[in-house]
């Protein structure tokens, strides 16, 4: 009988100064949603709460997930990488990969494998409690995993990131007397500008990613979303700026000017926005880069599916989502984009709720799929279903039973 | 004698069975313990295996696993 073995292998590489290492989990099957219903104690009942497929429930335990990670050791960065292979010939064939990756850089080789392993005894656990549709398996050979890192065949990497705005908030006039001015009796009118910089924070979107996939498998060639994640270390700095936007704010929002109701109505909903953002940082925060390899140009249209498969677009016309919401696709060099240690902005941590909008899975597929058995047994004894009828088939292999 | 008061003062018998039980209780609890000890360090043993052949040094073993592995590093 082959041995099973509980701890992944790491992967080493001995720098100039430093030791980057890496381990990794990959998704080997996820449970269908239908079976999910079925095997719940609260299936009968009308609590949404008790439902696990609702998705505030899905996306509760995204975020109990990563507020655990806000113990992560700072030398230590995770990344989720979902790699899709589309097969042309064959679109039954096609591919998904889902792995997740503890990737690290320490001084000392001895040191960065403790934490490594550390590292993972403690995730482990959390993914089988909070996500217990998805099995994680270590990934045991080097082979194996020095494959699920290669990127050489992708030539171009779009950034995903979070919009961001200088908004100058209107203030009455002031008359002070300054310099020689004030001496001679002259008054100097000086427009006093406020401006503050606006991060529209990210809201979970609601999407169950199938249509991310989907996009994914229907490109020509393999393309590759990475989302990185690891603990900030400016949370002070960011937490100090915010304090001093609702400062501002306040300040504007004390005058007494009958005019500019919509301004005023505006920079209440900021700093709403920005107390949110200091009650969410004083918990945790994260640094989070969110990355799309592609192999050809075209990759905006994908760039977008996947900004819209991670956050609400704060466009439905409610004027307290106007502050909220929203992506920035930019370009990036591949090199950049899988560097461990390459976050689009650090200086501006994400709140748990944040992060948990990108760094997560796919939620356990709820369409009525009739299975239908391929014959084709994988390793685990899980079974290949077809997928929705107008879709593309994947071989994610969908678990029939828990 | 109040009611509280009676209610306070412990019947004999019901004691003695008590502490029987718990007696007996404890045995299979300990037994259970000491079983479960025994399993689970075979186990952690597999793993030490596995730690040792990734390169993690005997001490961080100890830590990692809660295990004293009876080998020393170097």
């Amino acid at each position: 009988m082959k041995h099973l073995k509980y701890f992944p292998t790491i992967s080493t590489q001995r720098l100039k100064h430093t030791c980057k290492g890496v381990a990794a989990l990959k998704l080997k099957s996820i449970l269908q949603g239908e079976l999910m219903m079925k095997n719940s104690s609260g299936r009968a009942s009308k609590i949404p709460a008790l439902n696990p497929m609702n998705p505030g429930v899905l996306q509760n335990h995204r975020t109990a997930f990563v507020t655990a990670l806000s113990g992560l050791d700072t030398a230590l960065t995770l990344e989720i990488y979902m790699t899709a292979f589309p097969s042309l010939v064959h679109p039954t064939k096609n591919r998904l990969d889902i792995t997740l990756f503890i990737c690290g850089e320490s001084s000392s080789k001895t040191q960065l494998k403790e934490k490594l392993i550390a590292a993972f005894l403690n995730i482990k656990p959390a993914l089988g409690t909070l996500f217990p549709e998805a099995d994680f398996q270590p990934v045991t050979q080097l082979k194996e995993l020095k494959s699920l890192r290669a990127y050489q065949h992708f030539k171009y990497a779009t950034i995903v990131d979070r919009k961001f705005s200088e908004i100058e908030l209107e203030f009455p006039f002031v008359h002070k007397p300054i310099g020689f001015g004030s001496d001679t009796g002259e008054k100097t009118v000086e427009s006093q500008k406020n401006n503050i910089r606006h991060i529209f924070q990210w809201t979970p979107s609601g999407s169950d990613w199938s249509d991310l996939m989907g996009m994914m498998l229907n490109q020509l060639d393999a393309n590759r979303v990475i989302i990185r994640l690891n603990r900030s270390a400016s949370i002070k700095h960011a937490v100090e700026n915010l304090r001093q936007t609702v400062s501002v704010c306040d300040r504007f929002l004390g005058t007494k000017s009958p005019e500019g109701s919509t301004q005023k109505e505006q920079a209440q909903s900021i700093k709403n926005q920005a107390l949110s953002r200091i009650s969410g940082l004083m918990t945790a925060g994260f640094n989070v880069g969110v990355y799309l390899l592609s192999t050809n140009p075209a990759s905006e249209f994908l760039a977008t599916i996947l900004a819209c498969a991670i956050t609400g677009t704060g466009s439905n016309g409610k004027s307290e989502t106007f502050w909220e919401g929203g992506f920035r696709i930019s370009k990036t060099t591949v090199k950049k984009a899988v560097d461990i240690r390459h976050f689009p902005d650090e200086t501006e941590p994400f709140t748990a709720v944040e992060a948990a909008c990108a760094f997560r899975l796919p939620s356990p597929p709820f369409e009525e799929i009739p299975p239908r058995d391929t014959g084709e047994k994988i390793s685990n004894g899980s079974v290949n279903h077809q997928q929705h009828a107008n879709r593309r088939n994947t071989n994610i292999p969908w678990r029939q039973y828990p | 004698m109040t009611k509280a008061m009676h209610n306070a003062v412990p019947d004999p018998e019901r004691l003695e069975f008590t502490r029987e039980i718990s007696h007996e209780d404890s045995k299979e609890f300990l037994h259970g313990m000491e079983q479960e000890t025994t399993n689970n360090t075979s186990i952690k043993l597999a793993m030490a295996e596995e730690l040792r052949s990734l390169g993690l040094t005997e001490k961080a073993i100890s830590r990692q696993l809660n295990i004293i592995t009876g080998r020393t590093d170097g």
